[in-house]
């Protein structure tokens, strides 16, 4: 399915860079793209509130215990929420400024996407759309690979320019940009980055389940080359992406030095890099409060792959479409154009609703 | 509820003979008592009325949703629609756009476009509009086309004041909620927040800014009366303090600027809605709440209060559920890495560290034991 879906499943968390995605997704999913509070309330508030219980909406019991209903109170909690959403929707335009693809009226509680649309406010769409796959389902793969894509080509614009930045991921072993290896097993795959870097170091296989094909938890690989082709590589970057909203936590130390640099006898430790299809930031532009940083990572996220590649776009008039695969650009297309699908609104009302 | 809606009862009524209903619960005072047109410009802006000229020009007016009217009230061969008006708005815009002092250009196009214009629509009359209210409660506050927090409470006061409701004040609140299938406390919050909302617009808005009924946000405030401190701070007993006998205006006032003035960047000194715990713990700290009232930003004024403490202790706890619940399930994971160990070095160099700190704090020589 290649359609906006399961929007009654808003965010469980209060934090408003969350509730902000769902209005731009809300707004993406409308013929006309625009999400004002009414839309939200009555297309996507309160489908089955009054069962399952979450964070965000957390006192049903005592509702139940009363022989309540709970949606009353919780169409309250929503419209608050909605509000600081709107509100970080307006920060985020500040914050973004011309590559922002949506249009703020605070006031008003109305977002619309922009027309036209600049290259970089695609690529924006884009990392939206990665980082919501969860409402374009059966969309998943392509968006999380489709994202590796996009971090590779942010990673090649932040690193120096003779930098060898590849993907290290299984889905791209075959890919020129890929980790040059004998087969698709882990071993083999470490051999190949241990040429990359020139460390020597030995990988045994015996360490290893024989049908071992996963990626050990990095994503991308670089070697920042001095030219020196007797000695071991020392700029080494390892990457993990990223695409789920929030609860990521883990994957900060995917790419450790603690974890990387024993494994490929690297000489100094690597960088850990991540990269975030989400945009986890709050008021002041600052990361926002409540996600946990752990593994000393650097967090590449939204606001920097964008800016990072927009200064590409510009400066080589390189097309947005050329930074994502064909799957990711599809989808891009689909969303930000008007359609004269038909579907069933929640509430009963027929609604145009745009393919994505 | 009002009798079962029998189908026999449904008839047409022309569309020129309806009226929408001045005392709308969706309405902002200042449209109360306003002819069509405004109330129309208002719908229009803040209700589906232009997706409802799609779908009624383009597929006609669905029969099995009839509008539900009344004489009660109404000029002379006029009906009142007191439920529907949103369908009645698209309805008249669809075959007059005119209605309209400047009408979108969408509200053209699908006036243009359309198919069908109804110049009458299926009606059910009833002898009152309180024999109507009752059912509304059902379809906009527990249904599927809820209004919003402030529309909710004055469609409550509505029902109060249309039946007389006997009994102790708690015990309406209980009555009222039987009717929406809610709590009495959750009424009674509502209520309370319309009389503040009441004295609000009566100060005009005490001169702050752009602010409006339709700006404040309603759901904000009573969330606010959610807390004790607040209400407390107010000169209130509690949230349920709907007389608001001992109320102080003045802190009424710096209430509604710090949630609603907006600053620089069009931000208000509360910030976001999950600030209202800290704004609480300002106010109920004398020395925070003179800092912030002197301009501090909320979370420096926080310093002041025992907020960092129990966030402290919160998170303490908080951590030392998950270590417990990671325990609980080591034994079952079958593959660990060193991420894993990553993460536990991370986590002892922080309890170290905190430790240290606290340990400073206190002047205590406590060391913390092998780890």
């Amino acid at each position: 399915m290649d359609q906006i879906a399961n929007l009654d499943d808003s965010p469980e968390r209060p934090w408003p860079y969350l509730w902000a995605d769902f209005i731009e997704i809300v707004c993406l999913s409308t013929l006309d793209k625009v999400a004002t509070a009414q839309t939200l309330r009555s297309g996507y508030l309160g489908q089955d509130v009054s069962g399952e219980d979450t964070e965000l909406f957390d006192d049903a019991d005592l509702d139940l215990a009363n022989g309540a209903d709970a949606r009353p109170r919780r169409a309250d909690k929503f419209e608050r929420l909605i509000d600081d959403g709107f509100q970080h929707a307006e920060d985020r335009q500040r914050q973004f400024g011309n590559l922002y693809p949506f249009e703020v009226d605070k006031s008003a509680r109305r977002l619309s996407l922009k027309t036209p649309l600049s290259e970089g406010n695609k690529l924006y769409v884009a990392l939206l759309l990665s980082a919501n796959h969860k409402y374009l389902p059966g969309q998943q793969h392509a968006l999380t690979t489709g994202f590796e894509v996009i971090s590779w080509h942010a990673l090649k614009a932040l690193l120096p320019t003779e930098s060898d930045v590849r993907l290290a991921g299984t889905t791209h072993a075959n890919s020129p940009i890929g980790i040059p290896s004998a087969s698709s097993r882990k071993p083999d795959k470490l051999r190949g980055m241990v040429a990359l870097a020139r460390t020597g170091a030995e990988i045994n296989d015996a360490q290893f389940w024989p049908n071992d094909t996963a990626d050990e938890g990095a994503d991308l690989f670089a070697v920042v080359p001095f030219g020196e082709p007797e000695t071991a590589e020392e700029i080494i970057v390892l990457g993990q992406c990223a695409t789920s909203n929030e609860n990521w936590g883990p994957k900060q130390n995917d790419a450790s030095p603690q974890k990387w640099a024993p494994l490929l006898g690297m000489p100094v430790p690597n960088m850990n890099f991540l990269f975030l299809a989400a945009s986890p930031r709050q008021y002041g532009n600052k990361f926002e409060r409540g996600v946990v940083r752990s593994g000393h990572a650097v967090w590449v996220d939204r606001q920097r792959i964008l800016k990072r590649l927009n200064k590409l776009v510009e400066r080589t008039a390189t097309p947005a479409s050329a930074l994502m695969s064909t799957k990711v650009w599809d989808l891009v297309t689909k969303a930000v154009e008007a359609s004269d699908i038909v579907a069933e609104h929640p509430t009963g009302h027929s609604q145009h609703t745009a393919l994505v | 509820m009002p009798d079962a809606i029998d189908a026999k009862k449904v008839r047409s009524i022309a569309v020129d003979s309806l009226a929408l209903d001045p005392e709308n619960p969706r309405l902002p005072a200042d449209r109360k008592g306003a002819g069509d047109p405004s109330i129309i410009e208002w719908l229009y802006e803040n209700a589906d009325v232009g997706e409802l000229m799609l779908s009624i020009g383009g597929q006609g007016y669905f029969p099995g949703e009839p509008l539900l009217v009344t004489t009660d009230g109404a000029p002379a061969g006029k009906f009142i629609v007191v439920e529907g008006n949103c369908r009645l708005a698209a309805t008249k815009l669809l075959n007059n756009t005119g209605l309209m002092t400047k009408p979108p250009k969408a509200v053209r196009e699908a006036a243009d476009t359309a198919t069908f214009k109804p110049i009458e629509l299926p009606c059910i009359q009833f002898a009152a509009r309180k024999d109507i209210l009752k059912y509304l409660g059902y379809r906009h506050v527990t249904g599927v086309h809820p209004w919003d927090a402030l529309q909710k409470a004055r469609y409550l006061r509505q029902l109060r004041d249309l039946y007389p409701m006997p009994g102790e004040q708690w015990e309406q609140y209980k009555q009222l909620a039987r009717e929406i299938g809610s709590r009495a406390d959750y009424v009674a919050k509502l209520l309370t927040g319309l009389h503040l909302v009441d004295l609000v617009a009566e100060k005009r808005f005490f001169g702050i800014k752009g602010l409006d009924e339709e700006r404040l946000n309603f759901s904000l405030l009573t969330t606010a009366l959610s807390y004790s401190s607040i209400c407390s701070f107010l000169g209130l007993e509690n949230a349920t303090d709907e007389t608001a006998k001992n109320l102080d205006e003045e802190r009424l006032k710096n209430l509604i600027s710090w949630l609603f003035e907006e600053h620089k960047e069009g931000r208000t000194r509360l910030g976001e809605s999950r600030n209202l715990k800290t704004l609480a713990a300002v106010v109920s700290h004398e020395e925070a709440l003179q800092k912030f009232t002197d301009g501090l930003p909320l979370e420096e004024a926080e310093n002041w209060t025992s907020l960092p403490e129990e966030n402290f202790r919160d998170a303490l706890s908080t951590a030392i559920g998950a270590m417990q619940r990671a325990r609980d399930v080591v034994h079952r994971v079958q593959k660990t890495n060193d991420a894993d160990i990553e993460m536990l070095k991370e986590m002892n160099q922080m309890v170290v560290a905190l430790h240290s700190i606290v340990k400073d704090k206190r002047g205590s020589d406590q060391e913390l034991g092998v780890i």
